[in-house]
């Protein structure tokens, strides 16, 4: 090593942007064609860090690709998947309210605890299998993954529905106002007008998010229920079970008086059932207490609401239930309102609060009634005298997810 | 003459009272308007549901039904010995009305139970509506 340099310093440098994760390797090597002694010094790294701290990928179900990163020394978001919901990075199943959803399997861990809305689906599915269109953040019931539809509370709440049939044949559009009062007006277009509303409704649905947020659109055509609930298969679960009281009206043994066979049901327990109690907690029982839309959006709507409730948490109670009817002629009207003498409208489940300041109750209700028809009130309709009965109590159960919406 | 003019007029006078109030109090399970020298309780359908009113001497309206309990299950009213409204449904439940003593004003208590023999007034165990009653 000569005592002077033949040649000044140079400096020499180089940058690099990364645009993975990976690693660098830097190396010095002395390229000349003739043996030229050459002296590095001050070899220094710099890595200037970048605004970007966290990148994922995902595959449909809900798995990050290889290509996932999060910058080393830094706490990564893990609410970005499925809606906002939390991601374990420790047993990489997602972190739902009332369940674990594993985005490997593309199968939750435990079983649907809406499980008997959806009879025809396996209780363990993600999103109704259709991960592209849904979303279910609260692991209890898939929701509309581009609009996320809830039914706002009862100051701007309003659901329409298109029906037809009945005496009139006439298409009534229903909005439930605050009060729970019902006003509707009617026309009568034909049905293949009556599926374009739908399918317009459906679009409109589909592009304009306010318009989800205040309706709901439900086709009636006798028997059979087209409910566009902004796509869900609530539309199949309607229709199989509208399906199924028109089939037991056709062959039922009853008088024809009853609008439902539920009605029917309770009329006959009535004059045979010599005070028998009844527990009705089957899948078919569930899903008419679930179909009631004022029992659902007005009832309970409105007493969960009158709770105040800010956090998450268990929540029970019982209160005066209502279903919106006042007739004889079908369950809904039979029920009337639950009666406090056995019990009211009792209710025990969860209280979610969720990241958009909604608050999804999933709760498990129990409608405590007694039947005990006035049937001079019937007057010749039913011919009183003919059907003496015996009084008794009954006890509906069943599962439901309600979401409310601030304002 | 002068008497008889006089009692004309106070036949008149009479003719023009309401209805006589004559009603002892005690059960009601039909519809109708039942008066006595205290209440007159008004007891109509609206719909389908049962509505009830019950005005006192100044035809101040005392007590208004608040609940809608439906004509298609068995229903009464009573009347009791404290001027204490009863209000049975099978449709609902059964409530109350108690006056009270400092104000009053007629409050309403819901009963979240089947009411017993010794809940109620004897009275009312001896009235048809017994049938509310466990």
């Amino acid at each position: 090593m000569g005592a002077t340099p033949v040649v000044a310093h140079d400096l020499m440098s180089r940058e690099y942007t990364i645009k993975e994760a990976g690693y660098v390797f830097m190396y010095v090597s002395n390229e000349n064609a003739t043996l030229v002694d050459v002296y590095f010094d001050d070899v220094v790294m710099t890595h200037t860090k970048g605004n970007v701290v966290q990148y994922n990928e995902y595959y449909p179900f809900g798995l990050q690709t290889a290509n996932s990163w999060t910058r080393e020394n830094t706490t990564g978001n893990n609410f970005l998947g499925n809606g906002g919901t939390e991601l374990n990075t420790t047993s990489n199943l997602y972190d739902l309210a009332y369940r674990n959803y594993d985005p490997i399997l593309g199968r939750m861990n435990q079983i649907d605890p809406m499980a008997t809305k959806y009879a025809s689906l396996t209780p363990y599915n993600f999103s109704f299998n259709d991960p592209v269109t849904f979303t279910d953040p609260s692991g209890a019931d898939p929701e509309y993954g581009i609009t996320r539809y809830t039914y706002d509370d009862r100051v701007d709440h309003y659901r329409g529905q298109f029906y037809s049939g009945g005496s009139t044949s006439a298409l009534r559009f229903h909005t439930g106002g605050r009060s729970g009062g019902i006003t509707n007006w009617s026309y009568a277009p034909s049905f293949g007008q009556l599926v374009q509303m739908r399918n317009d409704a459906l679009r409109l649905s589909l592009s304009v998010l306010a318009f989800v947020q205040k309706y709901r659109l439900e086709v009636w055509e006798q028997g059979r229920n087209y409910s566009d609930n902004e796509g869900s298969v609530e539309f199949h679960h309607q229709y199989y079970f509208l399906k199924s009281i028109s089939q037991q009206q056709q062959t039922g043994n009853g008088p024809g008086w009853f609008d439902d066979p539920q009605g029917e049901f309770f009329f006959d327990h009535w004059r045979n059932g010599k005070g028998q109690e009844l527990n009705l907690n089957s899948a078919e029982w569930s899903r008419y207490m679930r179909s009631n839309d004022y029992l659902a959006n007005v009832s309970i709507a409105s007493h969960l609401y009158s709770l105040g409730i800010k956090n998450s948490g268990r929540i029970s109670g019982s209160f005066a239930g209502k279903t919106g009817k006042d007739d004889w002629r079908s369950g809904y009207g039979m029920l009337n309102g639950s009666n406090a003498r056995v019990g009211g409208l009792q209710y025990a489940g969860y209280a979610h609060v969720n990241s958009n300041g909604s608050i999804s109750y999933l709760l498990n209700f129990t409608w405590n009634d007694i039947m005990d028809p006035k049937l001079s009130e019937l007057g010749d309709r039913v011919g009183s005298a003919l059907f003496p009965g015996t009084p008794y109590t009954v006890h509906i159960s069943w599962t439901d997810l309600i979401t409310i919406t601030p304002k | 003459m002068r008497l008889y003019v006089l009692f004309v007029l106070l036949f008149l006078l009479q003719s023009c009272k309401e209805p006589a109030c004559d009603w002892k109090g005690g059960e009601i399970i039909d519809y109708g308007t039942y008066c006595n020298d205290d209440f007159k309780i008004k007891v109509y359908k609206e719909g389908n549901f049962l509505r009830y009113e019950v005005e006192n001497k100044k035809d101040d309206v005392a007590i208004k039904n608040d609940m809608d309990i439906s004509v298609f299950h068995h229903w009464g009213l009573f009347l009791d010995n404290d001027k204490s409204v009863w209000v049975f449904s099978s449709d609902i439940g059964d409530a109350v009305w108690k006056r009270d003593s400092v104000t009053g004003e007629y409050r309403k208590r819901m009963f979240h139970h089947f009411l017993t023999r010794d809940s109620v007034p004897n009275e009312l165990y001896a009235s048809s509506l017994k049938r509310f009653i466990k």
